[in-house]
This record gives structure tokens, C-alpha cells and sequence, in this order.
């Protein structure tokens, strides 16, 4: 395959991925919207579980059956196109449930119709309605599905990244990777414009946005039951009972391991950074763009954050290698800030994108007022008022911080490629060892590794909890 | 104001837990041997600590990344030539080492385990040493093919290789093997060869484990593999042979291969870490290890684990892997360029 049919083959998959995904996605959040209030949290925890399953366990799972297909090609691609279609359609469908309230409401676009306007005005409405949100959900679902190169690696499924690896088996200078990474960046483009606008809307609270509702048909809401069961059973269920049988058989070598607590030190240590340097970036930016500039300062201050998300991990590390090898920043080679800055490269997009939804969920109406219970002056209120701001936002902040550590924890192609000698956190030993193909040993490493953020967030609640009990008694 | 100060205090003692994780972190590699270990971790790690536990030299390991192939430790190593990191190389193979020597990476040492490793497997100026291979051999599914030199080469011989495996030759010991091929082929008739055997449907998948768990689950018949992978797939169970492969009569004797990096400034430690590996006792603890490595110095036989005497009496018809490496750079730059036509 020549770089130009690899580009192609991933422009094609990725399109077919955004495309299939954004329609699923519209039906999803449509049965979504339909259940009952108190069946909503379990509708969002069944369709959003699959995009919270790292690379290494589908691949965990997938690899030797994705070896299997050697006959059939063809089977194999499907097969992986399916799975990232799988753990990409929950991206889309929050982008669509937790945006702005358009300018153009569905009664704007109905009376236009009405008005026969021409077809640019028309179509300008259009643009300025909910459409625009599925635009910016097919894009990013293109951006995730042209960048995915870990799992691509482990089920060898062709494409630009499986390209750029074999490219550079012999050694590629900075420059040529530089050049070589060029196009990719250029075709996605187009695509990032939209996410960038998307992610450059002032939230824009609307108190008095009138939600749509729409009834889907009966089969639409069968085929959206059967999509999220074949997709968890794909993606969290099959590869859970794999992990499960593969403990049986490890449990025994991972006590023999005494480097495993280190390499899960390892891990946290660079997620927690991680999360303290893209939501601190994060934080900051929304506090200037909001306060201090216009709007196209602020798109071009967007613009220059996200570019390095753009070149994807692969491509990014190299140059991010490449770079501290010259001679004014050799001194920082073997230091943790080239693996820092990568990380905080490739988080930093997918932080930015959480927390514009997380804005877009609405701020309570109570907020105010719980800040005036805090700065009371009795004890009892102030506590009660602490009480009352996680309940109502501390929650999700919370989440975000964890997913976005769970994102940096399981990041494995930068730690190998930027990681200083001494630093090995578990998912790239992971990794390494799953393309060795010592597949049995490493299911107990590999559920133990998956448990210890779920623990550290269950330590957090704990405390929390107790703390909040022990202040209030 | 008091809330206020309570934030910033809590936001500097964030800060500094974590210069001070990171510190301690970096003090791993200070006053450490580094060492760039391109052989299979699950096996080297065990070796490297007990040398640490023998010397109480500390050695920080820093594997070779499979996931991202290319930036292997040899790609790695010729990147940082000018500002060397790494002490010791131990490398899975022999030609990537031989390649690093050419480039003025490595320096000479020649110490007490350089002496007791045959010619065939060392550098005459001692930049590097070759010790414990592995053998590359057939790999039979013995449901589906009977297993004997007869058996195997009609069917290699024959017009559909689709049940047939072999490692992507680009990387690992496969390069290796091609490599000995392109000399003994010539330019022309490899790429005739290779030609021919993808036309004959041969599987070229991503490396010699896989070739094991294809024909180990009876998607293939057999393939080409080392021996150490041949080993795993028999301890787990299947129902796998193997066979030499040879060429003109001698077999393929892939060692591991240690060196020294120009510029080192821990030589002495250094030393000690290559004399330990290139010793009798290295060599047959990674003989009785699962990847069953056949030991190239004179050790006591008996000490020996059965299924590995023949392997060492494999080794000794070994072809010289010494005469292949300049073939190598042009077999890889063949390769890439077919890989990505």
C-alpha cells in the first residue's frame, strides 16, 4: 500500500465510521430523551461504557482473533471498523445532547420553509440550527476514527498510521516526519474547523430553551436497543470475560512481578499530571476567551491549543522526540518533559471537548445561592452549602477529572516513544508484552491495571464522604 | 481570605508533590546502569535483578518498544549517539548491533565472557558479543502435517502457501533470516523469491509469536518462527513441532548480542553487567528459562534441559551470522520500499 491509498483507505474508513456513527448517535439520543426520568441514568451508563474502554482490552481481546482472519482480510478490517464505531458513537451522541440552544430553533426552520426563502437562505438557517451539531459530531467522530492508531496496531488493520510505523523502521529524520505527518494534518483540517466553532460557542445558557421531542418509531427504537447491546457485548462484555478467564491464569505470575506497583505508580503519576495541566490549560483559557477576547481571538487561541491533537499520538511523539534531540533542548531529553507535553498534547483537545459539555449541561439556578450559604458565617451553613455544591457540580467535575486521568493513564504510544529511562507505567509494559503475543499472562496485570483508577476514584468518594460526615457532626 | 489562602496552600503543595514524585522518579536512572534491553523483558528481567542482587550495581531497564517498531532501541540508540543515555545494549539479535558498531556507537571490551564465546559469534575487535540463540525453525501444527524434513518441504515447494506463516521480514530475527537470504539469493533472486512466495498465498503477519498462535490454533499449518516462541506455545499446550530450518545443510543460530556504548562514563559497571551476561551461568539460567536458549560457550552438558541438547547441537552447524550484515541495510531498505509500494 503506497502512502497515498493508506491515507485514502483511512479517509474512507474514517468517513463511512463518522457517517454511520453520527446517524446511530441521532437515534440513540432520541431513545434516550424518551425514557423515563428515572431510566435516563442507566440509558447514558449503557451507551457511554463503550467509549470508557481502553485500546489495550479490546485489543487484549481482539488481537489473536484479528490474527485469526489472516485468511479473510476483509473480515478483519470490518472487524475493527466496527469496534471503533462502536467506542465512537457515545462521543457523538453527547456532542448532540449537550450543546448550546442553537440560533435557529425547529419552529425557525418550519416558518422558513413556509416562506419558500431562497436556497442560501435557507440553507443558512439550516447551518445555524441543531444541523450544526451534527456536523461537528460527524467530524469529530472522523477526527477520533483517522487518528486511532493503537488498536489499528494491535489488529493490524491497514491505514496511515500502520503506514508511518512501517515507514519508520529504518530510522526517519525530523524533517521527514515532519513532512510525512503534513498531509494527515491537512486532511483533517476541514473536519476541525467545525469541532473548533463547536468548541468556541459561548455556552450561551438559555434557561428558556425549549427542548425538542421527538417520538421515534417503534423499530428505530429497537434497532437503537439492539445497536448498544451488540456494542456493549462487543466491547465491554466479551472483552470483561476474557480478562476474567485471563486472571485465573495470571494471577499466579503477577505476584511473581515486584515492578507492577512501580508501573502503576508510574501510570498515576503521569495521569495525575496530566490532569492538572490540561484542565488547568483548560480552565485558563475558558476564563481569558470568555472574559478577554473576541471571538476570533478566541478561535485562534483554540486553534494553536488543539493543533497538536491534530497530528495524533504517533506523529506527535516523534516530533516531540525529534525536537528534544537538537542541541538547545537536549538537555531536557531524559527528563519527564517531553513526555508531559506530549500527554498534555493529545489529552488537551479531548479535555476541552469535555468541558464545553459539562458547561453546556446547564449551570444550576441554585448556583448563586449556594455561594451566598457558603460565605455565611455559621459553621453548620457553610458545611451544608459544601454538601449542596458537589451534589450539584462537584460530581461532574469530579468525573471529568477521572476521565481524563483514565484517558492519560492508558496512553501508551507516547510513554514509549517519550518516557525517560526508570519510567515504565503499566500500560505500555502492556502493551509491549501484548504485541510479544504473551497473551495468558496477562490477564490478572492487565484487570489489575483496570481496577486501580476505579480504586483511587473509590478512596476519593470515600474520603470525601467521611470528611463531609465528620465536619457535619 | 482565609478560604483563599487555604486554595493557594493547597495548589503549591500539589506543585510540590509532584516535583517531588517527579525527582524521585528521575533518581531512578542517576546512579544506575542503564541498560537498553531489546530481548523479551518477561525473560531479561529476572536475569538483570539477580545481577543486581549479586553486585548491588542498580540497573535501570528500558525496553525495546515492539508497539512502535521502528523506534526500536537501534533506531533509538543511533538518535542519541551524540548524547548517549544508555551503558549496555543487549540486543535479541545480532545485526542491528553490528549496524551500531558500523556507526561508531559501540566500544571495544573484550573481558573474561568475550573468551569463552566461539568466533563465529563475536566481533574480532570485541564491540559486541553474541551469546545464548535462538534457532530459527519450522513450526508444524502436528494434526495437520506430518513432521519431518520430507513432509515440510514438498508442501514449501508446492503452489499454495496460504496455510503457510512467516513474520513481517522487516523487523526481529525474520530480517535476520532474509538477510542471510538476500547474500545467499543475491539481490535479484530474493526479490524473485519473496515475489513467489506471496504469490503462492504465504500469510506475512506482525511477528514469530503470531506465526505461533496461528498455526498452534490450526489457522495455518505451519511456519517459520524461533525457537523460544515454538517453546511458549508448547508449554501451553499445543500440539506443535518444529524442525530446523537450514540452508545449504548449516541452521540459523540467532544469539543475543551485548555491548558496550562510546561514551559510557559507568565502564566499569558496564563491564561487569557484560561479563555476567556472557557467563556460563547466565547462559544456562536463560537455558532453563521458558524461552529455552541455547547457550554458545562451553557449559556442563548435564546442567543442560533435555529438549534443549539438541537445540546446542542445532547451533554448532549454524551458518556464520557474522557475514550477513552488510546485506542487511540493503535487505530493510528493499523491504520498507516493497512494504509501502
Amino acid at each position: 500500500m503506497s502512502w497515498i491509498e493508506a491515507i485514502l483507505w483511512s479517509v474512507s474508513r474514517a468517513a463511512v465510521v463518522a457517517l454511520l456513527g453520527t446517524l446511530i448517535a441521532t437515534g440513540v439520543l432520541r431513545w434516550i430523551e424518551a425514557l423515563p426520568p428515572a431510566r435516563k441514568a442507566w440509558g447514558w451508563c449503557s451507551v457511554l461504557v463503550p467509549f470508557f474502554v481502553p485500546s489495550l482490552m479490546t485489543g487484549y481481546c481482539y488481537r489473536d482473533t484479528s490474527m485469526a482472519l489472516v485468511h479473510f482480510p476483509w473480515l478483519r478490517e470490518f472487524l475493527y471498523g466496527l469496534i471503533v464505531t462502536m467506542q465512537v458513537v457515545p462521543v457523538a451522541v453527547v456532542i448532540l445532547a449537550f450543546s448550546p440552544t442553537p440560533a435557529t430553533s425547529a419552529a425557525a426552520l418550519y416558518t422558513g420553509r413556509l416562506f419558500n426563502l431562497k436556497p442560501s437562505q435557507q440553507w443558512r438557517l439550516i447551518v445555524n440550527s441543531r444541523f450544526q451539531y451534527h456536523i461537528a459530531a460527524f467530524c469529530l467522530l472522523f477526527l477520533l476514527s483517522f487518528q486511532e492508531a493503537d488498536l489499528a496496531a494491535l489488529m493490524q488493520a491497514s491505514g496511515w498510521t500502520e503506514w508511518m510505523f512501517t515507514k519508520h523502521a529504518a530510522g526517519l529524520m525530523l524533517g521527514e516526519t515532519m513532512r510525512l505527518t503534513l498531509w494527515p494534518v491537512l486532511i483533517q483540517l476541514p473536519f476541525f474547523i467545525p469541532v473548533l466553532f463547536w468548541l468556541g460557542k459561548d455556552s450561551n445558557l438559555n434557561s428558556n430553551a425549549i427542548s425538542h421531542f421527538f417520538r421515534s418509531p417503534k423499530w428505530m427504537n429497537g434497532a437503537v436497543i439492539l445497536w448498544l447491546i451488540a456494542s456493549i457485548l462487543t466491547v465491554v462484555l466479551v472483552p470483561g470475560s476474557q480478562l476474567v478467564l485471563g486472571i485465573r491464569v495470571g494471577i499466579g505470575s503477577l505476584f511473581q512481578q515486584p515492578s507492577v506497583p512501580r508501573e502503576i505508580g508510574d501510570a498515576l503519576l503521569i495521569a495525575a499530571t496530566t490532569i492538572v495541566c490540561a484542565i488547568g490549560i483548560t480552565a485558563t483559557f475558558r476564563w481569558m476567551a470568555f472574559r478577554k477576547r473576541g471571538r476570533s481571538g478566541t478561535l485562534l487561541m483554540l486553534f494553536c491549543l488543539l493543533l497538536p491533537g491534530l497530528l495524533g499520538n504517533l506523529a506527535l511523539g516523534l516530533i516531540i522526540a525529534g525536537i528534544f534531540q537538537t542541541a538547545p533542548l537536549q538537555f531536557a531529553y531524559d527528563t519527564p518533559l517531553p513526555l508531559i507535553l506530549g500527554e498534555v498534547g493529545v489529552i488537551l483537545p479531548k479535555t476541552m471537548i469535555l468541558f464545553h459539555c459539562v458547561i453546556c449541561m446547564g449551570v444550576p439556578a441554585s448556583k448563586h445561592f449556594i455561594s451566598l450559604l457558603g460565605s455565611a458565617v455559621g459553621r453548620r451553613q457553610r458545611i451544608s452549602a459544601a454538601e449542596l455544591q458537589w451534589q450539584t457540580t462537584g460530581r461532574v467535575r469530579f468525573a471529568v477529572v477521572t476521565i481524563v486521568g483514565f484517558w492519560a493513564y492508558f496512553e501508551v504510544l507516547l510513554p514509549s516513544i517519550l518516557a525517560m529511562p526508570g519510567l515504565a507505567p503499566v500500560g505500555l509494559v502492556l502493551y509491549n508484552n501484548l504485541h510479544y503475543g504473551r497473551i495468558a499472562a496477562l490477564g490478572a496485570k492487565l484487570a489489575l491495571a483496570l481496577l486501580i483508577p476505579f480504586l483511587v476514584a473509590l478512596v476519593y468518594l470515600l474520603l470525601r464522604r467521611f470528611c463531609s460526615r465528620f465536619s457535619s457532626v | 481570605m482565609f478560604n483563599s489562602f487555604l486554595r493557594s496552600a493547597a495548589v503549591i503543595l500539589v506543585l510540590v508533590v509532584f516535583v517531588a514524585a517527579w525527582m524521585l522518579v528521575s533518581q531512578r536512572s542517576e546512579d544506575a546502569l542503564i541498560v537498553y534491553c531489546a530481548h523479551d523483558l518477561i525473560f531479561a528481567k529476572q536475569i538483570l535483578e539477580d545481577f543486581e542482587a549479586e553486585t548491588g550495581i542498580k540497573v535501570v531497564v528500558v525496553g525495546d518498544t515492539e508497539a512502535t517498531k521502528s523506534l526500536g532501541l537501534v533506531q533509538r540508540l543511533l538518535r542519541e549517539m551524540n548524547n548517549p543515555k544508555c551503558d549496555v545494549f543487549w540486543n535479541n539479535q545480532v545485526l542491528g548491533t553490528m549496524e551500531l558498531a558500523g556507526a561508531g556507537v559501540l566500544q571495544p571490551y573484550k573481558g573474561t565472557g568475550y573468551e569463552r564465546i566461539p568466533d563465529q559469534f563475536k566481533d574480532a575487535d570485541g564491540r559486541w558479543t553474541g551469546f545464548a540463540g535462538r534457532l530459527r525453525v519450522w513450526i508444524i501444527n502436528t494434526e495437520l502435517m506430518p513432521v519431518d524434513e520430507t513432509g515440510v518441504e514438498p508442501h514449501f515447494a508446492s503452489g499454495d502457501l496460504s496455510r503457510m506463516a512467516i513474520a513481517n521480514p522487516m523487523y526481529g530475527t525474520t530480517l535476520s533470516h532474509f538477510s542471510l537470504l538476500w547474500n545467499e539469493l543475491g539481490e535479484e533472486g530474493i526479490k524473485e523469491w519473496y515475489e513467489d512466495l506471496k504469490h503462492r498465498g504465504c500469510k506475512i503477519v506482525p511477528g514469530n509469536a503470531t506465526v505461533k498462535n496461528l498455526v498452534a490454533k490450526g489457522v495455518c499449518d505451519f511456519g517459520w518462527t524461533d525457537t523460544d516462541d515454538f517453546f511458549v506455545g508448547l508449554d501451553e499446550g499445543a500440539l506443535v513441532a518444529m524442525l530446523p530450518i537450514r540452508h545449504e545443510g548449516k541452521t540459523i543460530c540467532l544469539p543475543n548480542s551485548v555491548a558496550m556504548i562510546q561514551g559510557t562514563n559507568r565502564r566499569d559497571d558496564a563491564a561487569r553487567l557484560i561479563d555476567y551476561l556472557l557467563s556460563e551461568k547466565v547462559e544456562l539460567k536463560l537455558a532453563r528459562s521458558a524461552s529455552r536458549q541455547v547457550p554458545l560457550g562451553s557449559v556442563d552438558e548435564s546442567e543442560l534441559p533435555e529438549e534443549v541438547k539438541p537445540l546446542a547441537n542445532w547451533a554448532k552447524e549454524s551458518v556464520d551470522v557474522t557475514q550477513f550484515a552488510d546485506a542487511r541495510t540493503q535487505c530493510l531498505d528493499w523491504l520498507q520500499a516493497e512494504a509501502l509500494k
